[in-house]
């Protein structure tokens, strides 16, 4: 009891003097950028902390911190400028008040916080004020959904604690709420393009991508835990979800512009994230329930980090667009570079592999166990993702190609990239821990609890094991490299077809097949700058533009200056009042 | 009238020689936008039966435009030299056209001599242009079906164009006619046809998933195109109509023609000739025969129906030894009706369209001086 | 499945013996006579199967015998017997040899029972087949397709314009291990020559 008490104490002190860490971070700003980006390391260090000894919140926690520690240690590198420095922090502390609130009206002063110091990050150097203005503009859409949502609550419960609520409407307007900032179909273009087109350094990116969207999931995460289970909102989250999975992955693809790819996969991810809530929310089943709750988090886990490498990695490149870039290239870089994306890809041994097997294996066991018609959406959202994640290869494998791997050998850049890469086979060693349990399959060769299984109600599923794969690998890789014995080696000029030109092939080049073949889907216009578009985006603007035209014609001839029709209105709102005083 | 190509500083028409270069438009080159590069095709490279590089604008699997570099150019002197090693080496341009290069100049010749050759002469010429335009349009049809990896009709025809090359043997001696034609002299023994079922040809081409590839690809519709593809356009267009020389109305010859002018249209016209041109053998025979040739000078044009089009040689001949010579070889035309036809189309249909054409690049890179 | 019942009643066609060509066939003197070559390949009574382009105007001092002409086979590499892969490079022919050579591929003569195939890649290749005269163009070319390929390696030049420029220009600059004449060689003669290279039979 005492060690409890003294550790309530301990984590209460803790939590002080990281949220003062961070304060003095941003006040630091305004004298040294170095020094302030080095104080927000040390305050996300301390969060880390803080987050080893909370709850069931753990792993937001600690991924946030991670995400905040390399992206600091990132600008304390290479970043100079104190505006900078002022709005990264303050953006950082609006998440770090978000995700320590204990109350409605603190959640929402943390979610306004990060939006505003974000905006004045993006919208304010460039010519273009598009970016940033669209980014505010739909962050305050969701902060009014997230307001209708918490009156709600408060009118539920009579206080901005966060206490247990039996009314699921402030789920449902909070969920849109958050969605709309984690950038979900149709709102794809609040994601991409405050990222591709916004003056967003990497680190910021990073942070926009990983962090920002990580406090929504939080969000959502948060009040469903509040509210009970509607199983509605489950289904409606798994499909949209599994739809940003499949537009994203393929706007990834198609897509040309660095920043536009990574934060076409962030919308991706963001969707696979959301997939998993919803199956969270869907299914009665607590055994399917731990499961999908594993499959979230180590999502979480594989995206944010990966994400927060790949944006870092942009750091590094010069130039925009993927045909016609320059790097050094180093072995760090490269290593680095190859292990982000294959997580990003979701292949083992990486966590980004475990992560993607476990969210298709609960949508599979759902379809099974959730009857009925119901069922089908799961069934359906798997199909989605399955495409989806399909696409999202070809555009990891498109990524490293072509900043990595075929440029000309430089210095030796990038060991931050390599240490975040390296921690992708590490994690997927510790998902053991968060898994729900673990088992063994001696009879093929998986010994002691190395298996991570699936499994519900009706039975045990399938299973995974990283460690077999980590282990096997090297393993099977050095004997077939021992086998074969001795090699001459000669170095030779790549086959040209005898031309003697250098043959190359661009980045755009190898993605315009499916540009070609999903012409319709994507409008593609040839020659154009802007060769394929977010249709939804294009479908929003149309919307827009009716809208502004009806409100013109109709406040034209509503306000028509004409004596007579004043009179007319006045008398009907003059009734109108009347009517309503009696009633 | 109509074009058919520059022959030396002339241009051939139907109707004779005309003036200055053939008044056609050249392709030219396009800009391309954004995400456009250059992608070369060759020039040593599996899919190619000869040595050719391609230089294709693209944005990526799409065509924009194509440009052809040569690499295998090969200067061929015949100025002042006999005219018996003139015809060793008019042999040896392009051998599978080998019967067309030689029966062609041997006309020129002899309408620079003012000579007409006797009947036989005719007839065993008019039966090596037959045999060769059929060996030749089942290697055109065997090399499509080889680029669609069609494998059971790909060694059919290939096994057919080996039954003709051993048919053309015994009928000649030498399996390409080499040495069967000489200044005043024709060599081939007899005729001995080749068992040819183009029924069964045609049903083994008839697969949805070939024809499909095959449709649509390469439409040219250019009047001055020559040979199978203005057959397959529509034209009406064939030296063997057209040279009375070459007595091919008196064996029941027919034009075949097609109307929608792509790659799948050339593959029926070549289809349909091998038929056409089984009939005609059907009705020839084949004797050696000698004949004199005076010692004259003059200027002769001699034109036949090659198995890609038109083929004509002009010559200046002086005691005995050519003074000047001037090719006109099918597949330069082909070659730009090729180029123009790409454009709109994608990478997958490239080979089918480059093979339907029946191009070979040893005669249209040759330069004769 | 008509082709494949058509197929069956048809049999097998690859042929054991192949049909004799006369030309071009070995060559002997068979009468007296004075002839002049175009290409020098009669000296002093010997006919030169390396320089002859089979023109026949030594007929009928020289005639044809009928037999195939015979391959020069300087070296061959026991390591292909199983299997021998061949990248074919035309430098500046007529045409008439690539057609001969890919008809060792028809059913008559069928290369694949001697574990011969084509590749699309020097890299792949066992040996490099060079064909025709050399044009200035494509001696870049050739030098990059023969170090394109891994040892052990095999030069093979097909027809008489590779060997010894025939009439129409110089031969390739290229040592050969095979060498076949004939213009153009007969599908018999290369695949006996590729199957000797290969050192099986």
């Amino acid at each position: 009891m005492v060690s409890d008490m003294y550790l309530q104490i301990d984590k209460f002190y803790l939590e002080i003097v990281t949220l003062l860490t961070m304060i003095t971070a941003l006040a630091l700003s305004l004298w040294s950028a170095r020094a302030s980006h080095v104080v927000a390391a040390i305050s996300s260090s301390l969060f880390i902390l803080y987050g080893l000894y909370s709850g069931e919140f753990r792993v937001f926690y600690v991924v946030s911190g991670l995400v905040w520690l390399f992206s600091s240690t990132f600008s304390a590198l290479h970043d100079r400028e104190r505006w900078y420095s002022l709005t990264f922090s303050g953006t950082l502390l609006g998440i770090m008040i978000t995700l320590l609130s204990q109350n409605y009206l603190e959640f929402l002063t943390g979610w306004e916080l990060m939006t505003l110091f974000a905006y004045a990050s993006i919208g304010v150097y460039r010519r273009e004020w598009r970016p940033g203005y669209t980014f505010l503009a739909f962050g305050e859409v969701s902060t009014v959904l997230l307001i209708a949502g918490f009156i709600l609550a408060y009118q539920e419960t009579g206080t901005f604690l966060f206490h247990t609520l039996t009314d699921t409407l402030p789920l449902w307007f909070t969920t849109f709420g958050f969605t709309v900032k984690m950038g979900i179909f149709p709102f794809l273009v609040v994601e991409w393009l405050p990222i591709a087109h916004g003056n967003a350094k990497p680190s910021l990116s990073s942070v926009l991508s990983a962090s920002m969207t990580l406090a929504g999931v939080y969000g959502i995460y948060k009040m469903m835990s509040l509210c009970p289970q509607t199983q509605a909102l489950g289904g409606v989250l798994i499909l949209i979800g599994a739809f940003s999975v499949l537009f994203g992955a393929l706007y990834s693809y198609v897509s040309d512009h660095m920043k536009g790819m990574l934060a076409f996969s962030t919308i991706e991810n963001n969707g696979a994230i959301l997939t998993a809530l919803g199956s969270l929310e869907l299914s009665a089943d607590p055994v399917l329930k731990a499961f999908a709750q594993f499959s979230l988090m180590v999502y979480v886990v594989a995206h944010s980090l990966a994400k927060t490498g790949l944006f870092l990695v942009a750091g590094y490149v010069h130039g925009e667009s993927m045909s016609t870039l320059s790097t050094q290239r180093s072995f760090s870089l490269e290593i680095g570079t190859t292990l982000l994306t294959a997580s990003m890809s979701g292949l083992l041994p990486t966590v980004g592999g475990v992560a993607v097997w476990s969210l298709l294996e609960t949508l599979f066991m759902e379809s099974i166990s959730v009857g009925g018609i119901l069922g089908l959406i799961p069934l359906l959202a798997g199909v989605m993702v399955g495409m989806g994640e399909g696409f999202a290869t070809g555009a990891m494998a498109r990524f490293t190609s072509f900043t990595s791997l075929v440029r000309p050998r430089g210095g030796e850049r990038g060991r931050l990239v390599l240490l975040i890469g390296v921690l992708m086979p590490v994690l997927a060693l510790l998902s053991y821990l968060l898994s729900p349990e673990m088992a063994g399959a001696a009879s093929l060769g998986m010994f002691s609890n190395s298996l991570i299984p699936s499994g519900y109600s009706g039975g045990s599923f399938g299973g995974i094991s990283p460690l077999y794969v980590l282990i096997i690998l090297p393993i099977l890789s050095l004997i077939t490299y021992l086998a074969s014995g001795r090699r001459r080696v000669r170095t030779v000029d790549p086959w040209d077809n005898g031309s003697g030109r250098r043959l190359t092939y661009t980045s755009f080049g190898m993605a315009n097949n499916i540009r070609l073949m999903l012409r319709f889907v994507l409008r593609t216009r040839k020659g154009a700058v802007e060769t394929s578009a977010d249709v939804f985006w294009r479908a929003i603007l149309q919307l827009v533009r009716g809208y502004v035209r009806f409100s013109r014609a109709f406040s034209r001839a509503y306000m028509n200056s004409s004596i007579s029709w004043y009179m007319i209105y006045m008398i009907l709102a003059f009734i109108v009042v009347i009517l309503v005083v009696f009633l | 009238m109509r074009i058919i190509g520059d022959l030396g500083p002339h241009c051939l028409t139907s109707e004779g020689l005309a003036e200055g270069p053939c008044k056609y438009s050249r392709p030219t080159i396009g800009e391309g936008g954004y995400g456009s590069f250059n992608f070369l095709y060759g020039p040593s490279a599996g899919g190619l039966l000869e040595s050719v590089a391609f230089d294709i604008l693209t944005y990526g699997e799409s065509i924009e435009d194509v440009r052809a570099l040569s690499y295998k150019t090969r200067h061929i002197k015949v100025g002042g030299l006999p005219l018996r090693d003139v015809l060793f080496k008019v042999e040896r341009i392009n051998v599978p056209f080998a019967a067309s290069h030689t029966i062609a100049f041997l006309t020129a010749v002899e309408n620079a001599l003012g000579v007409s050759p006797p009947e036989e002469v005719v007839e065993s010429r008019i039966a090596q242009l037959e045999l060769e335009r059929i060996r030749n349009n089942l290697l055109v049809i065997q090399r499509l079906a080889e680029a669609a990896s069609f494998l059971v009709p790909t060694y059919r025809l290939l096994y057919y164009v080996e039954e003709v090359n051993r048919a053309i043997s015994r009928s000649c001696g030498h399996r390409y006619f080499l040495g069967a034609n000489y200044l005043g002299e024709s060599r081939c023994q007899e005729l001995h046809l080749p068992r040819i079922d183009v029924e069964e040809l045609r049903d083994l081409l008839s697969n949805r998933i070939f024809i499909d590839r095959l449709q649509g690809n390469g439409v040219v519709k250019e009047d001055w195109a020559i040979g199978p593809a203005a057959r397959a356009a529509g034209f009406s267009y064939d030296a063997r109509l057209e040279v009375p020389e070459l007595k091919y109305r008196d064996h029941g010859f027919k034009i075949v023609t097609e109307s929608k002018g792509d790659a799948f249209s050339r593959m029926l016209v070549r289809l349909e000739e091998i038929e056409v041109s089984l009939k005609i053998l059907e009705g020839v025979e084949v004797k050696p025969r000698r004949f004199e040739l005076p010692s004259r000078e003059g200027r002769g044009i001699g034109r036949v129906e090659s198995p890609s089009g038109d083929l004509a040689y002009m010559v200046q001949v002086e005691q005995g030894s050519i003074k000047e010579l001037h090719l006109l070889p099918p597949s330069r035309i082909n070659i730009l009706l090729f180029l123009r036809s790409m454009p709109e189309n994608i990478f997958t249909d490239f080979p089918f369209n480059w093979e339907s054409f029946g191009i070979w690049i040893s005669e249209a890179e040759v330069s004769i001086s | 499945m008509n082709w494949f019942l058509r197929g069956i009643r048809r049999g097998i066609l690859t042929e054991k013996e192949f049909p004799q060509v006369q030309w071009p066939s070995e060559l002997h003197r068979s009468k007296e006579g004075e002839v002049k070559c175009p290409t020098d390949a009669l000296k002093e009574d010997r006919w030169d199967p390396n320089r002859c382009i089979f023109c026949r105007a030594c007929e009928p001092i020289l005639s044809p015998t009928g037999r195939s002409v015979q391959a020069q086979v300087k070296r061959s590499e026991p390591s292909f017997r199983r299997s021998f892969y061949l990248y074919p490079i035309d430098v500046g022919t007529c045409g008439g040899c690539n057609l001969e050579f890919r008809l060792i591929a028809s059913p008559q003569y069928d290369m694949t029972r001697f574990g011969i195939f084509l590749t699309n890649t020097p890299r792949h290749a066992d040996a490099l087949v060079v064909m025709g005269v050399m044009t200035p163009k494509m001696e870049e070319v050739l030098r990059r397709a023969y170090d394109a390929m891994p040892e052990p390696k095999l030069v093979i030049l097909l027809g008489v314009c590779a060997v010894s420029g025939g009439i129409l220009g110089m031969p390739p600059d290229i040592r050969g291990d095979v060498v076949i004449p004939g213009c153009p060689p007969t599908p018999e003669s290369i695949l006996r020559a590729l199957v000797e290279a290969k050192s099986g039979e």
